[in-house]
């Protein structure tokens, strides 16, 4: 039997055009950034939009939800924040981060919370994430159920302990999209999947541009109006990673049903490439991605390395085993099309 | 297969060119152990596949140059492979030059074709040692005369000695392979 029936049937065909071209005929026709330490230090301000968690920490079960809940409506997301900050712009980040370093702690008070009970829905993702998500689109099968949860030594199992810390989860689209060295890979969509973000104090922008209207005038003329636009757009991104987004969360589980979920992906995260991952639920470390539909082959770039894997059901995975602890996420991904076009090249993860 | 079980490889690949059915049977020979050697050399089942059928494409290209009784057809398979393998990894990506010389399409992959090319791991790898088998100036010497068709004048500029020189160590290194093979059939 043959491993690769495609890959003898194109051979074939490749046969028969030679042969074709040659005037002679076969004799049988072929077979078949900064801003990022910033946010990082501020977190309690600055909400992280996607966030790992281990499942096997996670003991949440089903809360309400059930009904035909439609996703809420997509709030415009702001404008990003420079990824390659000039020297001015990186002055500017610098004079914010001082501002918000002044209020941070009053920000950030109290606003540790538990992770979220995942509540489901009976209801159907955006046309924005159908679109560009095929293995949302295909009719469910058995093997696109989650895996039981079992807890321990005594073998508990917790009712729907694997479902992720997200509202109104599509439960009838969700599809297993890949299974790897043991672990399935799940694409869960919800109609949010920002539950477990904090949300931002009240005042507490106020109080932050209060904070930066007070250094201005040790901030250099020709910094000042270019400072504050940076700001505008880090509160509104902040605001923005604070509030309820539409998205999925990618669940990679082993046969217990422990593993690695990650959530928060919007569909412009998605098309953006800002959904890299790493983990490795049955003990064989991988980094893994989600890629919208057309994309066929992802390239990974590790300094000098590069790694290119086959793009199946909208997931990517790069085992990394063997390879060298730094290898996890890329500092570049290359995505291209089946005819080899570059889709898109996203700097960093 | 078309009744081309039972004959020799380089009977197999010398009819290759004219005959569909030929290559096919070549191809349904050695696909496993192509995989099973790539697998082997970088732990990555994706990888095996891509290079794999890099390999049968430029084997499918080139057979009609294929001389039996040069080189045992293996030797010649196996080489096509070292060279692919080396050449992916000095750039880092799997070159697709002969798959698209051909016009095949890209090659799409699912789990479950990972999964049985994984399970090859444990399998014999045919190429294990072939050219790695012999002295150093045999093995360079058939890469470079065989493997990558250069001109016994160019070998022979580049490893500083006489085209004679390059002839004899290229008839030498090719009845040791012979001899082994033989070996190994027995």
């Amino acid at each position: 039997m043959t491993i690769l029936p495609q890959l003898e049937s194109e051979l074939l065909g490749a046969h028969a055009r030679r042969a074709a071209r040659r005037g002679r005929l076969p004799r049988r026709s072929p077979a078949p950034g900064v801003f990022a330490v910033v946010l990082g230090m501020t977190a309690a301000i600055a909400v992280a939009v996607v966030a790992v968690v281990l499942i096997r920490q996670h003991h949440g079960s089903v809360g309400g939800g059930g009904g035909a809940a439609s996703p809420p409506p997509a709030a415009p997301e702001p404008p990003p924040l420079p990824s390659k900050p000039t020297r001015d712009q990186q002055r500017e980040e610098q004079y914010i981060f001082r501002a918000q370093s002044a209020v941070s702690r009053s920000c950030s008070r109290g606003q540790a919370s538990p992770l979220p009970q995942p509540t489901v829905s009976q209801g159907a993702p955006s046309q924005a994430l159908l679109s560009i998500l095929g293995v949302l689109r295909r009719p469910a099968q058995p093997t696109d159920k989650l895996p039981t949860r079992v807890l321990g030594r005594n073998h508990q199992v917790i009712p729907n302990g694997s479902l992720p810390p997200a509202k109104d989860i599509y439960v009838r689209y969700i599809r297993r999209a890949r299974w790897r060295f043991g672990a399935g890979y799940y694409i869960v969509p919800a109609g949010d999947v920002n539950a477990q973000a904090p949300p931002v104090r009240p005042g507490c922008a106020a109080a932050q541009r209060r904070a930066l209207q007070r250094e201005l005038p040790q901030i250099p003329q020709r910094l000042r109006a270019p400072t504050l636009a940076l700001e505008r757009t880090f509160l509104a991104q902040t605001r923005y990673s604070s509030e309820p987004h539409e998205g999925i969360c990618l669940l990679a589980l082993n046969s217990t049903g422990g593993g690695d979920v990650q959530c928060g992906s919007t569909a412009t995260d998605i098309e953006q490439g800002h959904t890299t991952g790493t983990g490795g639920p049955t003990g064989v470390p991988v980094a893994y991605g989600v890629i919208p539909d057309g994309v066929a082959t992802v390239t990974l770039r590790y300094g000098r390395n590069r790694f290119t894997v086959h793009a199946i059901g909208n997931v990517w995975i790069l085992p990394l085993h063997g390879r060298q602890p730094q290898y996890g996420f890329p500092d570049k991904i290359v995505w291209r099309s089946a005819a080899g076009t570059v889709i898109r090249t996203v700097q960093g993860p | 297969m078309g009744g081309w079980e039972s004959e020799s490889d380089e009977r197999v690949l010398a009819a290759a060119p004219r005959d569909p059915v030929a290559f096919a049977a070549f191809y349904h020979r050695y696909e496993r152990s192509m995989l099973a050697f790539f697998l082997r050399r970088t732990g990555d089942a994706e990888l095996a596949a891509d290079l794999t059928a890099e390999v049968f494409a430029a084997a499918l290209d080139a057979c009609g140059r294929f001389r039996a009784g040069e080189a045992p057809a293996t030797a010649w398979l196996f080489g096509i492979a070292q060279h692919k393998l080396a050449k992916s990894r000095r750039r880092g990506v799997v070159e697709d030059r002969a798959r698209r010389r051909l016009g095949m399409a890209p090659l799409v992959i699912d789990d479950d074709d990972l999964e049985r090319i994984e399970r090859l791991a444990g399998e014999d790898d045919a190429g294990e040692g072939l050219l790695e088998s012999l002295p150093p100036d045999q093995r360079d010497a058939i890469r470079a005369r065989i493997l990558e068709e250069r001109s016994y004048e160019e070998i022979a500029g580049e490893l500083r000695c006489s085209q004679a020189v390059v002839r004899k160590r290229v008839s030498r290194g090719l009845a040791r392979l012979r001899n082994q093979l033989e070996k190994e059939s027995r």
